[in-house]
């Protein structure tokens, strides 16, 4: 294949982007490596020529990069599908707004998102000219040169790939026949991927830069210990990676949550936190990283807790690079709903893990002994001794936490560890708790409620205990203040929500104590001075967050559960998980509790079809308090082949979220795929019948009660010279008596037939006539014995016993298969007809010209058999010119076919869910990340001002 | 010994309990005959069987989705489930249930499915 290739000149391909791009990814981690070498000598010999080919190192390693990101993010906007990266990521139709996300949706380009950030914390690293620049970034860019090989695409000896280029062409990947042509790029512009449309939303565009940011950010206190360590130097660094960690705890918090709001919005996960492999491992960093926070804080402050100082940072960042490579290595794919595509570099992201594992310990080893530790104990009044307290318990959290979600790895241990004593060790593995969401609450409640207690504690301690013995009394006066303060939001809150368990009543009294002493804490102590402010306003956030928690996700109520399920029925299986759909029939209403719900209709936007549902809320007196239109929807495929994921709708109140959810849609809206499949899998019967003669099928007794010659059919738009025959069924349902109208229609246009079927849900019943009725149709006219008059406005005369009474014209006709277009000239007749036996009949058939050529609109009457066309109009003899015939209809042969088991396609399954309180949920998350940018803030100010 | 030692021993041998008590949450994967044997709730591992009736019928229950899973052992059982029929249902690859046997039939109350990739490098060999 490989020579066929090389003997075909392709066209339309730009070579040279990969060829400029490879060689500029061969620059960059070649530079990387220079410059950690460059950065150790400088930091060795303190010496400026080395750290001057340092930054030049780096400076091209930067130019390196950003052409690669340049490079890439060109040949995606010009569409240069020859690459692969391009092919997959992008589609002819993918809206500019979203390249940038297809950049970064996938792997490769996800490690050149961290990179970028790496570069730009290294600059700014560079930037402070503090003599811990040099190591610092010599730590970063071996991070940096790890992540720089997942990309790299080249190979050593013996074939073993090192990372995969994004510059790989698609042709260079894939053997198919396509690629013997020499224009095959405009062959496959159609089957570019493009990017999946769940993902083109505005929650993609800032939720992975800002998660990316936090990992860089993250980073650089683990680069400062790292170099501490080096130095042996274990205090000076501590200010200066303060401000840092504060920055990459207020990132990755606001990335974590970013995530949970997009979960919440866009996706059908029913909640913004569902304990999922992927979501814990982004959240165990940060919980080490506020850990190293705090010992920071201690450090800095009394000179405790520098070896936990260490640690910490030093954990937090290796659980980053564990996160990677849990979610990159394909390892969860068992266990999480996230999907992730593996790439083949589980070897690499495990050598990067193992790596800087390795330099930390050793480093640590080495150094251990030179720790400063203070031999005189914290005091128990002091701040740092619980603030120190505070950090295990955030680190008992991340153990816990861990400890769990990495199953799978333990799996793939065993399993190791199997093949290499060869014996079978699958008894060995485990699967995640049968409960997951319960398990990870059960431990974590407790972490709550000592982190609540201890946030409030603390705060009004002072460091080393300083003047203890004056303040005591007033310390423990104030305690009991706040305790008092506690207990009463907590039977507040009680009033509100409905908590059964003592555990979760215990947490709300540690959440509320928070809330209580932080937020007195900001009142009384800091006295409008908000850069003192920071611990508690983030502290105060906690507790707000963990009260959100409590209400939203303990107390969260799925209103549209079937509360008629009799639980003795099940016994223990009556799981509270189940029965949560509620079932809506187009325009029948549907009670749900206190709530009244009316499926409406459904439109499709673009790719999505939503469905506009009314709800009603009564109060207790039975009267409407409130109404309002929700439109929850489902998401397709560009084809509308089939159904990607469903979209939320949430209708927002101050103090709750109602959240609704399309559960199931009927199959007439399941996309295309089910939809011929469900054709294909409707047995019609063949059968022939004649005016109201009744015939049987398995669901309804039926009859054809008339014949129109016109079309109710929505979608049908009638067009000059159509024949349009529409029988009229009556359908008699066996199980309830009812009588519902069936009008499918056959219609010919030119040389052109098409079937209008009829649906009755009601009944299950689709009938689609035959094209037979047409000939049927045409035999009678043949036979119909057409007889043609001549009348003058006023005159009257007798055709086959009935006396046809010409009384006036209607310029303006109006009929359902008439469409009126100004060019048109159109009239209609009103005549009068009358029967042998007295009857009398009316009739008004319309006769038009629209572009020279005439076209009639006979009318049909039954009762005398008569089909009357008005055929011409002669303005010189002020006459018009009938034609009137039998039709025999009532003995036609009526042919068609009848489905009676057509599942119905007016319904929607739905879910609702009430949120009480969300937004203390989302209010106090941003608090605690305002506290955080408010330490950094301060800190910058104050350290500013000790500089000059 | 100090006081902060003695607080990270107490904490140590807590974390021990804790880790202890999270691994006896944690499953295994089991078959239906043991399920059947033990009467407890298993996560079970397994392929629909494609050949028997797959039954949700909205209109009557939007509750209640059955279908046919044959385990890791061949063994093919009912299997019930008191929620909507999950989406993409019969491409799955692999479903994992939890749940316990209930008057002969299996009742699931989580129920994870696992399908092949969306985009295949056989797709684009199919198409060309």
């Amino acid at each position: 294949m490989a020579e066929v290739q090389q003997q075909v000149a392709y066209l339309n391909e730009h070579l040279w982007v990969g060829q400029i791009g490879h060689l500029a990814m061969v620059t960059l981690f070649v530079t990387a490596i220079l410059a950690i070498y460059s950065f150790f000598k400088a930091g060795k010999l303190k010496n400026a020529p080395w750290m001057n080919l340092g930054t030049s190192a780096f400076l091209v390693h930067t130019i390196s990069t950003l052409l690669v990101i340049g490079l890439l993010l060109y040949s995606m906007f010009n569409r240069f599908y020859e690459y692969n990266f391009v092919f997959e990521q992008v589609s002819d139709d993918l809206p500019t707004t979203y390249v940038f996300v297809a950049f970064w949706e996938g792997q490769i380009g996800s490690f050149l998102l961290w990179m970028f950030w790496n570069i730009a914390m290294g600059w700014m690293i560079w930037r402070s000219k503090s003599e811990w620049a040099a190591p610092v970034l010599g730590f970063m860019l071996i991070i940096q040169a790890f992540l720089a090989s997942m990309v790299l695409g080249i190979y050593l000896p013996g074939d073993i790939p090192i990372g995969r280029s994004p510059f790989t062409l698609l042709r260079d990947l894939n053997d198919a026949p396509i690629f013997s042509s020499a224009d095959y790029i405009q062959s496959i512009r159609k089957m570019a991927n493009g990017l999946n449309v769940l993902l083109q939303n505005y929650w993609n565009v800032i939720h992975p830069p800002t998660l990316f940011l936090g990992f860089a950010a993250t980073a650089v206190p683990f680069a400062f210990a790292l170099s501490g360590m080096w130095y042996k130097d274990h205090k000076s660094w501590l200010p200066i990676a303060l401000p840092w960690a504060l920055f990459a705890g207020a990132v990755l918090g606001t990335g974590i949550l970013l995530g949970g709001a997009w979960a919440y919005e866009a996706l059908s996960f029913g909640g913004y936190w569902a304990w999922d492999p992927v979501e814990n491992t982004s959240f165990v960093p940060w919980l080490i990283l506020v850990a190293g926070i705090h010992t920071n804080l201690i450090a800095r402050n009394t000179g405790y807790s520098v070896k936990s100082t260490y640690g910490f940072y030093g954990l937090a960042f290796l659980l980053v690079v564990y996160s990677t490579f849990l979610t990159r290595s394909g390892i969860l794919a068992d266990t999480s709903a996230h999907a992730f595509t593996e790439m083949g570099l589980q070897k690499q992201l495990l050598l990067y893990l193992g790596t800087l594992m390795v330099l930390f310990v050793l480093l640590y080893i080495r150094t251990r002994k030179s720790i400063p530790v203070i031999e005189q104990e914290e005091k128990l009044s002091s701040r740092e001794f619980w603030m120190f307290i505070g950090s295990l318990v955030l680190l008992f959290s991340a153990i816990l936490i861990t400890y769990t979600t990495s199953i799978p790895v333990y799996n793939k241990v065993f399993e190791g560890i199997g093949s290499l004593i060869g014996k079978d060790l699958s008894s060995w593995h485990r699967a995640m708790p049968l409960e997951p969401i319960a398990h990870y609450n059960k431990f974590q409640v407790w972490v709550a409620f000592f982190l609540g207690l201890l946030t409030g504690l603390s705060q009004w301690l002072r460091y080393r205990a300083l003047g203890w013995d004056q303040n005591k009394k007033s310390y423990f006066n104030r305690l009991a203040f706040h305790a008092a303060g506690a207990l009463a939001l907590t039977l507040l809150v009680n009033l509100w929500l409905s908590i059964h368990a003592w555990q979760y009543q215990a947490m709300l009294f540690a959440s509320s104590f928070a809330v209580i002493a932080n937020t007195d804490y900001l009142i009384r102590q800091i006295k409008g001075n908000i850069k003192l402010g920071a611990s508690a306003l983030s502290h105060a956030g906690l507790g707000v967050m963990l009260i959100g928690i409590l209400s939203s996700g303990l107390n969260q109520d799925i209103i549209s559960k079937n509360t008629n399920i009799l639980k003795e029925d099940f016994g223990s299986l009556a799981d509270e998980s189940l029965f949560d759909n509620v079932y809506l029939t187009k325009n029948i209403p549907q009670r749900m509790r206190d709530y009244t719900l009316l499926y409406k209709k459904d439109t499709i936007i673009r790719n999505e079809r939503f469905y506009d549902i009314d709800i009603y809320k009564q109060g207790t007196d039975g009267k409407m308090t409130d109404k309002f239109t929700i439109h929850p929807g489902v998401v397709y495929d560009d084809q509308f082949a089939k159904i990607l994921s469903v979209n939320p709708s949430i209708q927002r109140y101050w103090n709750r979220d109602l959240f609704t959810l399309v559960a199931q849609v009927n199959a007439h809206h399941s996309g295309n795929e089910a939809l011929h499949q469900l054709e294909d899998s409707l047995t019609y019967r063949k059968m022939n019948t004649h005016l109201k003669d009744t015939f049987e099928t398995k669901t309804v007794k039926a009859w054809i009660e008339a014949i129109a010659f016109e079309s109710s059919n929505p979608d049908y738009q009638p067009e000059p010279g159509d024949l349009c025959i529409s029988p009229i069924f009556m359908l008699e349902s066996k199980s309830t008596g009812k009588i519902y109208r069936s009008k499918p229609s056959i219609v010919l246009r030119g040389n052109v037939v098409y079937s209008l079927s009829d649906v009755v849900n009601e009944v299950n019943t689709k009938i689609r006539l035959s094209d037979d009725l047409l000939d049927e149709y045409f035999r009678q006219e043949a036979s119909a014995n057409y007889s043609k008059l001549e009348l003058k406005q006023g005159q009257e005369a007798q055709v086959q016993g009935y006396t046809f009474h010409f009384a006036g014209f209607n310029r303006h006709p109006e009929h359902p298969m008439y469409r009126a277009d100004s060019s048109d000239i159109a009239i209609s007749a009103f005549l009068e007809i009358r029967a042998p036996n007295g009857s009398v009949y009316q009739a008004e058939p319309i006769y038009y010209i629209r572009g020279n050529r005439p076209y009639n609109i006979p009318v049909y009457l039954p009762d005398p058999d008569l089909m009357i066309r008005f055929t011409h109009v002669d303005p010189g003899k002020e006459t018009i010119e009938l034609q009137v015939g039998n039709d025999h209809i009532n003995q036609w042969t009526i042919p068609f076919e009848i489905s009676s088991d057509y599942p119905r396609d007016d319904y929607v399954v739905l879910q609702a869910k009430i949120f009480p309180g969300i937004n203390l949920f989302w209010s106090g998350g941003l608090l605690m990340m305002a506290g955080l940018g408010l330490a950094l803030w301060s800190r910058k100010k104050q350290r500013r001002s000790t500089n000059a | 010994m100090k006081r902060i030692h003695l607080i990270i021993g107490a904490m140590i041998v807590l974390g021990i309990g804790l880790i202890i008590q999270a691994s006896g949450d944690m499953s295994t994967y089991g078959t239906f005959q043991e399920a059947q044997h033990t009467g407890k709730k298993v996560k079970i591992v397994g392929t629909l069987a494609r050949d028997k009736e797959m039954k949700y019928n909205p209109e009557v229950d939007a509750n209640f989705f059955s279908f046919y899973l044959t385990d890791e052992n061949g063994e093919t059982q009912e299997v019930i489930y008191h929620k909507e029929k999950p989406r993409d249902f019969e491409l799955s690859e692999k479903i994992v249930l939890t749940g316990q046997m209930h008057d002969g039939t299996f009742r699931a109350t989580d129920i994870l499915l696992k399908c092949p990739s969306k985009y295949k490098d056989e797709e684009l060999k199919m198409k060309s």
